[in-house]
């Protein structure tokens, strides 16, 4: 259970805690920069830690992940721009806050309860994870089949706005990912061109599925709306800002409480996190007016809910190989490079490289924190990079990354190839995580689902095989009540729409009678 | 709705294609079986999208406005995408397109460099441009002095045989 307690002391060797800080303030300049989701600076920062041990290289991944999340909410404050999608409701109140000349306190408060909610996430992940990984010794190859698949379809009908656009998605991801050998027969696939002789690699999937659109999103009109306002940055002492914090503990707690449950949901992400903790916070308040117009529990609750989400999105990865969030499934790149195969054996195979990960996330939250304050008065300046500069700096950098990896141009072509495509099919309600899930899920669903033919074919036969069974019986219902679920929600929202469409029709039709 | 038919008709023309591409071969057949699987897959998915996001009526006018309508650029209701992004964007597939094909033959860090100005100058709001040249040549020097370190120095990073560093 206090596993952790005994690998604690890696962290604090020096290079990699070095590696930590340099995570931690590079996350947060990143985060703060308008356009940098926290998904694309760790598919950007992936290709560094293929030249380091996988410790250190994962506990630079986890950092950017704390960091950028966190460093989201700097623009959402100053600038009405969630940095990240996870901090859309943190501008509800932060905006407004900073508009009232309390710019200053905004950050703290986001910061700090940030730190609350991130160490509240990691507790759990610590706990909880053991835990389930010893319950998935169990899994045969049928069961991990199809949970690569429920990791693909969750993500797919979840993550995306669309269920059946975001299921397609991830079934061109999965698709891709049998291009090259085939893993039992060794026969060469859909190898037209010699770029793809080897198959597609995972880096230069991630660096191109999820930089280079982002990078021509940047180019195409102006992301920043005109005329946008800046602020001065009042002087608030830290001491003031924790007191006033923790005497919205109220809200500190509904964040921290939804941001662990969201983060458990495969697939479902920060942004619910933020959104259902401020929405759930605003109910229960006594001051409901008072939310939209600067009230710091808004900001305290959508934080503490955003990177509570952190850690327990890891749980479902680190156990099941389903990611919790886009950024996540990312993650689950990141461990693959280094041999790392999420799953039962993860904690007894490499439980030294898992555990100071794990812990490095626990000291993140604290220097995150620090760093975060100490920072937030010199935030003004990360946003006033040009975005043709930043445009520039991504492309040249993920080409270098992917480059970098195997010292190949093919995967650089690749990855290319890959993100111009995504620009387009985003254009049309695409979205790049599905894609990227199958990419990485598709190997382990393909090897399991080979396997589980061969056992399936001596044995009871392939369907009893796949379908039989408790746990597969589980998992299969699991994969149809996401799908049907999704399918169910997308159904209301566009009846509500419908509704509301209709509705205004009719206001304006009296008003143009009364007009009259 | 009319897009939305576009994008289910291209997602049946996809999966009919990777089916091809899984069927005809010449050696290895059994090895196809499971992206063949996925492709059938994708097939379903195409046509759930094509029933449930589109009413068929109408649907030969509309693909016929439609066509005539992206064909001569005209932006209106309907059209997936706006003609103008991809315009703005051609100077930036162009730049790609040097890159990749420059860097191993030029030199990875001089096309690098090449490029960071190129984006810049190009993409600046400002105007003229040439007035942001000097700024844009300065930034860029740091930048590729950055990522030299970064990669050459620290991760000591094999370049590619050219002409120029």
């Amino acid at each position: 259970m206090f596993e952790f307690l005994q690998y604690l002391p890696e962290v604090f060797t020096p290079w990699n805690f070095t590696i930590l800080v340099l995570g931690t303030v590079g996350g947060l300049i990143l985060g703060a920069t308008p356009g940098l989701s926290p998904t694309m600076a760790v598919a950007l920062l992936i290709p560094f830690t293929f030249h380091m041990e996988p410790a250190t290289g994962l506990i630079l991944l986890g950092a950017a992940y704390t960091a950028t999340v966190a460093g989201g909410a700097v623009s959402a404050i100053l600038l009405s721009i969630p940095g990240a999608p996870a901090n859309i409701a943190t501008t509800l109140d932060g905006n407004p806050l900073a508009k009232q000349g309390k710019a200053t306190a905004a950050l703290h408060y986001c910061f700090i309860s940030s730190f609350v909610g991130g160490v509240i996430g990691v507790l759990v992940l610590i706990f909880f994870t053991p835990t389930l990984s010893q319950w998935a010794l169990g899994f045969g190859p049928s069961h991990l089949f199809w949970v690569a698949i429920l990791g693909v379809t969750v993500i797919g009908s979840l993550g995306s706005g669309s269920v059946v656009k975001g299921l397609f998605s991830g079934f061109v991801g999965l698709w891709i990912a049998t291009i090259g050998y085939d893993p039992v027969q060794g026969v060469e696939r859909f190898a037209y061109s010699e770029h793809l002789g080897g198959g597609i690699n995972i880096i230069a999937a991630l660096v191109g599925l999820f930089a280079i659109p982002q990078v021509l999103s940047m180019l195409t009109p102006q992301m920043l709306p005109g005329g946008v306002t800046k602020f001065a940055m009042e002087n608030q002492g830290i001491l003031t800002s924790i007191g006033e914090t923790l005497a919205r503990w109220k809200a500190l707690a509904i964040g921290s409480v939804v941001g662990v449950l969201v983060g458990l949901i495969p697939g479902a992400g920060g942004q619910i996190a933020g959104l259902v903790a401020y929405d759930q916070t605003k109910k229960m308040s006594r001051n409901k007016d008072k939310f939209g117009k600067g009230e710091p529990a808004g900001v305290i609750a959508a934080e503490s809910a955003n990177n509570a989400m952190v850690g327990p999105s890891l749980v479902p990865l680190l156990t099941l190989s389903v990611p919790g969030s886009p950024t996540a499934a990312v993650l689950l790149g990141g461990l693959l490079i280094h041999g790392l195969f999420p799953g039962p054996a993860l904690f007894t195979d490499h439980a030294p490289i898992v555990w100071t990960f794990i812990d490095s996330l626990l000291v993140g939250q604290l220097l995150m924190c620090v760093f975060g304050i100490a920072i937030s008065r010199y935030s003004r300046f990360v946003m006033d990079i040009p975005e043709h500069y930043m445009a520039a700096a991504i492309t040249i950098l993920a080409v270098f990354g992917t480059y970098s990896v195997q010292n190949s141009f093919s995967d650089v072509f690749v990855m290319m190839t890959l993100g111009i495509t995504m620009y387009f099919a985003s254009k049309i309600g695409f979205s790049p995580s599905p894609v990227v899930l199958g990419i990485i899920l598709g190997p382990i669903a393909e090897t399991n689902f080979l396997q589980g033919q061969i056992i399936a074919e001596v044995g009871e036969g392939v369907f009893p095989y796949f379908f039989g069974g408790a746990l597969n019986f589980t998992l299969v219902s699991v994969v149809v009540l996401s799908i049907v679920y999704s399918v169910y929600g997308e159904y209301k929202a566009k009846a509500a729409q419908k509704k509301t469409h209709i509705q205004q029709e009719y206001h304006a039709d009296v008003a143009e009678k009364e007009g009259v | 709705m009319l897009a939305k038919r576009l994008i289910s008709i291209g997602g049946l023309i996809l999966a009919v294609l990777l089916l091809t591409l899984g069927s005809n071969v010449e050696y290895g057949q059994e090895a196809y079986f499971f992206p063949n699987l996925i492709a059938y897959f994708l097939f379903f998915f195409a046509l759930t999208l094509l029933v449930t996001e589109g009413q068929l009526y109408d649907w030969l006018k509309n693909m016929a406005d439609f066509l005539w309508r992206w064909m001569f650029g005209i932006v209106g209701q309907g059209n997936p995408a706006r003609w103008p992004d991809y315009v703005r964007l051609i100077p930036m597939f162009v730049i790609i397109l040097g890159y990749l094909y420059l860097a191993d033959i030029v030199g990875l860090y001089t096309t690098s460099f090449i490029t960071f100005v190129l984006i810049t100058v190009v993409y600046t709001p400002e105007r003229p441009r040439s007035k942001r040249l000097p700024k844009s040549l300065l930034i860029a020097s740091i930048f590729t002095a950055a990522i030299y370190l970064i990669f050459s120095v620290l991760l000591q990073l094999q370049s590619p045989n050219a002409l120029l560093l």
